[in-house]
């Protein structure tokens, strides 16, 4: 087969997400498919908008394949690079994927030759290569992740800037929280690497880069204890001088003596959806945890020494009138090192949202704001407008630079004084790069308070419209 | 959060100790008109900086700041003692060491921490900076040009080991 130029493209979201700019990485999706035709002799190339910061220009980019990613925030940009550069170039092939194509197949089949559902690491050769005809494809999820090829990471240009290298060592999730497509894409059994393959993906990211940090995308990483140990196990045998973060729930934290392990490892942030401290919404979400459990995480976290990303997400029907500030009151008091407010977005193919179409209850189905930061729905007991506006507060009240400056000076007299009298029982659980972060995300909310200032007026309007109707 | 309590317990308990032990001292020179313990106070600063080396080892994560400060803390608090044992006039001439020290700190950093090239460099221009000044300042600038050989090659010699 002459070997074809096939170019990935991950396109950025529609309104900025503040948090893409705290941390850019990619997603290795593209990165799979990418190195699985590399293998087969194509010449790839991988762009990653966010990563190389600017808007990929489509009369740049010749190629005979394109492989779009589209997440539901960035469905808009996918769809219209995918028509731009089937205008540009008829005679070339567009494919479109990822976790919105395979939700909502049905947006893309004008702009694209072939949608693919699902995992495409199983039909990605056939389909470059054109042994598949339909417009709608449907994969199947990779049975051995074992037998992927390893990454090849200097397929994705930009890849040097890269300070946090992201490996994904499982896919699927044993939970099935209301408001989560992972299940839907992934399915709800759970995938995993094996140890031994693990420690050969981070020798071959440490080929490629000069960092030493890498962050384990899975959406559960703990879900196989045995495993996780296991490979703390190998860390610290190899000695490997790494550190890395990964995203797990609070029932880690029923087991103390692994996290150790883990903080031992090179763990040094954990990443956990609380979504919320009241019990009743908790179960309504499907959360299997209560607000027991997410105290105990901290504190058995904590006192390990790894800090906590703590996500919360306000907007589901049971939240009380006072959730926003007790929630704020809950992370400031319990020192969770750093936070995001999301709000409830019902994305496509969830029960969430399919409860709210039920319910007619969506202000707009314009993706582009579906990225968590907006509301989009109608609160069952708020009003759209109230509910923005105090995620916003929410933000400007954790992320204070008062609170910052206090706790930093308090941070700095407890380890002069323990430095003076030789105290070392607590050395680990300074954290100070969660002072120095806490200090810079304080950017982040005053640039995401402009964003949202635009998206205020639209629910201002919207409000009022209903009122007039109501009235 | 027991155990960060307890530790917290431990630290007041052992600094109540030390700054009894500390006035005891002073109040033994006092009344005994040596005038000299209090001379020793830069062995204060020897024993942070130790503290924050220790921090810095026992700490898993291995943070730069506490080596970094611990390192300059101690380089200080031994140009502290010399100077409080002998004369602060001799800090006219030894000024330039506050630079060395900061050479020394990235130093430790390259050889401790990361091997980094900027550490190296870093470590490297600042040495030999404090070279400068310090033998301008003890040849009152007669052998300049010897300083500025010295500095352009320890800077060659670096990039000739990369």
């Amino acid at each position: 087969m002459t070997p074809l130029t096939v170019i990935f493209i991950e396109p950025a979201g529609g309104v900025t997400n503040v948090f893409e700019n705290y941390m850019r990485l990619p997603l290795l999706g593209t990165l799979y498919l990418g190195t699985i035709l590399d293998q087969r002799g194509h010449r790839v190339r991988v762009l990653n908008e966010n990563i190389l910061g600017s808007l990929v220009d489509p009369f740049e980019l010749q190629a005979d394949v394109y492989c779009l990613t589209a997440l539901t925030v960035s469905s808009s940009r996918a769809r219209s690079l995918a028509a731009q550069l089937k205008r540009i170039y008829p005679a070339s092939k567009v494919i479109v994927g990822g976790i919105h194509a395979s939700l909502l197949p049905g947006e893309f089949t004008d702009v694209a030759d072939h949608v693919v559902v699902g995992e495409a690491e199983g039909l990605i050769v056939d389909l470059v290569e054109g042994r598949i005809a339909d417009r709608i494809v449907q994969g199947s999820a990779v049975a051995e992740l074992d037998a992927l090829p390893l990454l090849n990471y200097r397929l994705l240009e930009g890849y040097r800037g890269l300070d946090v290298v992201p490996i994904m060592t499982s896919r699927g999730c044993p939970f099935d929280c209301s408001f989560c497509t992972v299940t839907r894409i992934f399915g709800r059994r759970f995938r995993m690497l094996s140890v031994a393959r693990i420690m050969a993906e981070i020798e071959n990211a440490m080929e490629c880069f000069a960092s030493r940090s890498f962050f384990f995308y899975d959406d559960n990483f703990a879900a196989d204890r045995g495993r996780v140990e296991e490979l703390c196990r190998r860390i610290l045998e190899q000695r490997l001088a790494i550190d890395w973060s990964v995203q797990a729930r609070t029932d880690l934290a029923r087991h103390p003596e692994l996290v150790r392990t883990m903080a031992e490892a090179g763990c040094r942030w954990v990443y956990i959806g609380f979504e919320s401290i009241d019990n009743d919404t908790l179960e309504a979400l499907h959360k299997s945890q209560t607000r027991d459990d997410i105290e105990q995480a901290i504190r058995v976290f904590h006192d390990c020494g790894i800090s906590i990303h703590g996500m919360f997400m306000f907007g589901e029907d049971h939240d009380k009138a006072d959730n926003v500030d007790s929630t704020v009151n809950f992370a400031i008091e319990q020192g969770i090192d750093t936070v995001q407010f999301m709000i409830l977005t019902p994305f496509p193919g969830t029960r969430v949202y399919e409860s709210f179409v039920a319910g007619n209850r969506l202000l707009h189905t314009n993706w582009d704001y579906y990225n968590g930061m907006f509301v989009v729905f109608r609160p069952l007991n708020r009003n759209p407008l109230r509910l923005q506006q105090d995620a916003c507060c929410a933000y400007r009240r954790f992320y204070s630079l008062r609170r910052t400056v206090l706790d930093g000076l308090r941070l700095a007299v407890n380890v002069l004084c323990d430095a003076l009298v030789w105290n070392f029982s607590r050395a680990h659980t300074y954290r100070l790069n969660s002072m120095f972060i806490r200090g810079g995300a304080k950017a982040i909310v005053i640039q995401g308070t402009r964003v949202i200032d635009g998206y205020m007026q639209f629910l201002r309007e919207r409000t009022e419209e209903a009122d007039t109707l109501n009235a | 959060m027991d155990a960060q309590a307890d530790a917290g317990n431990v630290t007041a308990s052992r600094l109540g100790v030390l700054l009894l032990a500390i006035g005891i001292l002073l109040g033994a020179d006092a009344l005994l008109g040596l005038r000299f313990v209090y001379r020793l106070w830069p062995l204060l600063i020897t024993v942070l900086a130790l503290g924050l080396l220790g921090i810095y080892h026992k700490s898993r994560r291995r943070m730069p700041a506490f080596l970094a400060a611990g390192t300059y803390l101690l380089c200080f608090s031994v140009l502290a003692l010399h100077c409080s044992l002998t004369s602060w006039g001799a800090m006219a001439h030894l000024w330039p060491l506050f630079i060395a020290f900061l050479g020394f700190v990235f130093l430790a950093l390259y050889g401790i921490h990361s091997a980094r090239r900027f550490s190296l460099l870093a470590g490297c221009l600042l040495l030999s900076l404090a070279a400068v000044f310090g033998i301008l300042r003890f040849w009152g600038g007669q052998h300049w040009w010897t300083a500025f050989l010295l500095a352009g090659i320890s800077i060659l010699l670096v990039e000739k080991g990369q």
